[in-house]
Parts: C-alpha cells; structure tokens; sequence
C-alpha cells in the first residue's frame, strides 16, 4: 500500500501534479537558492527566481520561509550545517590518521571549497547576519580539541594550535571566495595556496 | 555676431575633464565603500553625490561591475606605491616586515579592499576584472624591480603576495568571528603573517 492511500484525502480534492510534502519543497527550495547563490551571488536569491526554478508558487514560497529574509536565513543555516559536518570529518581524519600536514590542510580547504561555504561565510558577514555562524563556533572548537589531542605529547600548546587553526582557516577561506581569479593573476596555480598552507603548519606543531 | 555666437555657447558650470570626473567618482566610491559596504556603491549614489546624472556615471565607466573593478584598481595601484618602499627593508629590519604586513591588511580591513573583494567574487562579476589584473601585475613588477636592485631581499614575490593577500582578506572578512571563536586576540593575524612572511625570503 502506498502512503497516499493512507493518508486520508479530503473528498474530491484530487492533485492536479506531484504534490510535495512540505520537507521536501523546503529542501528543494534550498537547493535551488544555493544553486543562485554560488552561480550569480546573493543578490540572485529572490523569492520570484526560487519559485521559477523548482515550479511553486510565490506564495507558496512564502508559506514555506516567510519572507525572502527568511528563505535566505534557512539557507544560512542550511550551509553552516554542511561546513560544521566538513570540519567534524577533519576531525574525524585527525583522530584516524597521523594528520599529516597536506592531508589536514587539503581537509580544511575542502571544508571551505565544497558547497560554496566559503562564499556563504562571506555572504553572512556582507549581511551583517553574524548570528548564523554561531554554530560554526563549536565546531571549529573541536578541530582545536581534535589537534590538540594528536600532539598532546608534543610541545605544542593550545596557543599554538589555536594559531595554527586561524592561518588554515583564513588561507582556506581567502582561498575559496577570491582564490581562484588571485591565484590567476599571479600566475599561481590551483594548488599554490594549500602547499604554502602544508609547508608552515610543521611550524605551528614544534 | 561671433561674439553672440560665443556667448550663447559659454558653459554655464565648470566642465569636468572625462578624468577628472573618474577621479572624483572613485573617490566618492571609495567613501562610500568604507561608509556602507559593497552593496553601497552603486551609480547611482555615486552620480547623486558628486552631483552628475547617473547617464554620466554610466558613460564613464559602462556598468557598476566595471565601476566596482575601477575602483578595486585603483586600490591596488595605492598599496604597489605604499609597499614599493616598504619592501625594500623586509630581510634586513624586522619592523619593515610589520609595515608591509600593515599597509596590506589596512587596505583590506579599514579601507574596505577586503569587503569589496569579497563582494566582486560573490556576484561572479569576472568579467570586469581586467583593470584589476593590470594593476596586479603592475604590483608583481613595481616589487620585483626593487627587490632585484637589493641583494637578499624577497626573491618569490607572486608566492608572498598570494600568501599576504589570502591572510589579509580573510583577517578582513571573517577575521572578527574568527578570532572570538578561537579566543584570540585581534591583532594576532597580523603577527602570524610577519612571522610568516621571511620563510618567502
């Protein structure tokens, strides 16, 4: 049996086209709204241009996220959960594995890459919404915890990973909004940043 | 009747030169870049405050894109004339080190290079970027030049500058929530990136 027949339908009201459960029309909204953001920047992301692409209604978009403040605050938060679980897997790969330092670099770089994160910590404080990026906050604690654990035998203090942490952070975030047309004009090449990234977090660690 | 002639045709205001008026309206852009953020500077509040059409605007630069790389340029061209001096003394004096690092991370921070630069990617407006280019490259030869004529001086100037910009944008953009969440103090960006900086040596 089909969950439509066991959900009870009110009488003759038949759905003209595929009805989406409201989950499934918020996640898909969101979908699309990153799509605009990464592609055509935050300015893209109206309630009309989301309607259009995945076939509601204005309206209806309304129902779902309020406003378009709303829509966009839901994708906020939508993106900082994806950069959390990115910085979780670096922490996850540390605690596996000896950490090199290429490997910890290209994870973090990846966290701010993959998914237009990097873009979406820029866009968040462009807007002045620094709220959203609270949850980033545990999240870059547990990297701190994570690193300090693997070298706790070591001489590095948490001072000192505390500053390894910021020079990854800020090189993978530079990297991922303006990266890619810098890199170009100084004639570096894609990896450029991240070796440099490699070759000074040994630094950090003795 | 030359003279009526003359008279009918005489401008009634002063005329600006086509580079005098650019001037002046990247000066006012960059006031309004610090005053509101990116999203500030259009032509149109440009056009209002130094009192032209935003017709004019538009004639001189073709669109707030290009006005918004015109005006990225610009910044680029004042840090190759601040830096050019600086750089020379970055091997031999430690506090040369510190003011590079500084006329870097003003220009991204309070004056705004930073946000704007961030503002540029977001809108994925690449196709303006040439003048920012052109000054980028200006910048690589204007610094290599002065480090070739001294003996010892930073030898890969593209590696330094990729490293100094990345760290420079970012202290701009997120640098704020970032240090709160790490329990930093403001100012250690800045030390990072002088300690950093003699490994390009």
């Amino acid at each position: 049996m089909s969950r439509a027949d066991q959900e009870p339908q009110p009488a003759g009201q038949r759905p003209k086209r595929r009805r989406r459960t409201p989950d499934e029309a918020r996640r898909e909204a969101l979908v699309a709204a990153r799509r605009l953001l990464i592609e055509s920047g935050p300015t893209a992301i109206t309630l009309k241009a989301v309607a259009g692409d995945i076939g509601v209604t204005h309206a209806n978009l309304i129902h779902h996220f309020g406003s378009a403040a709303g829509l966009q605050s839901a994708l906020m938060g939508s993106m900082v959960r994806d950069l959390t679980d990115a910085l979780a897997e670096t922490v996850v790969l540390l605690r596996a594995e000896a950490g090199a330092p290429r490997a910890l670099t290209d994870s973090v770089f990846d966290a701010f890459d993959k998914g237009g994160a990097g873009r979406l910590a820029a866009w968040i404080v462009l807007s002045g919404d620094l709220k959203h990026l609270e949850p980033v906050r545990a999240a870059v604690q547990d990297l701190v915890n994570a690193i300090h654990e693997r070298l706790a035998e070591g001489e590095a203090t948490r001072h000192r990973i505390t500053g390894a942490v910021l020079f990854m952070a800020l090189c993978a975030f530079g990297d991922a909004v303006i990266g890619p047309p810098l890199r170009d004009m100084l004639d570096r090449d894609e990896d450029s940043a991240r070796r440099i990234v490699a070759r000074f977090l040994p630094s950090y660690f003795q | 009747m030359d003279q009526q002639t003359q008279f009918a045709f005489r401008p009634r205001r002063r005329r600006r030169s086509p580079e005098e008026a650019r001037t002046l309206a990247l000066a006012r852009a960059r006031e309004l870049l610090i005053e509101n953020g990116p999203d500030g500077v259009t032509l149109q509040a440009i056009a209002r405050e130094i009192g032209v059409t935003h017709g004019t605007l538009l004639h001189h630069f073709g669109s707030a894109g290009a006005l918004q790389s015109a005006l990225m340029a610009a910044m680029v061209k004042d840090l190759t004339a601040a830096l050019a001096t600086a750089v020379v003394h970055v091997r031999s004096d430690n506090g040369a080190r510190r003011t590079v690092v500084d006329i870097v991370f003003d220009a991204f921070g309070e004056g705004g290079a930073g946000h704007l630069a961030a503002w540029i990617a977001l809108s994925n407006r690449y196709e303006h970027l040439e003048p920012v280019r052109e000054a980028v490259g200006e910048l690589v030869e204007a610094l290599d030049e002065k480090v070739r004529a001294v003996p010892g001086a930073p030898r890969h100037i593209p590696s330094a500058l990729l490293f100094i910009t990345l760290c420079a944008f970012g202290e701009a953009v997120i640098g704020g929530p970032l240090h709160d969440m790490l329990g930093r103090d403001r100012d250690s960006s800045r030390r990072l990136a002088t300690r950093l900086l003699p490994t390009f040596l």
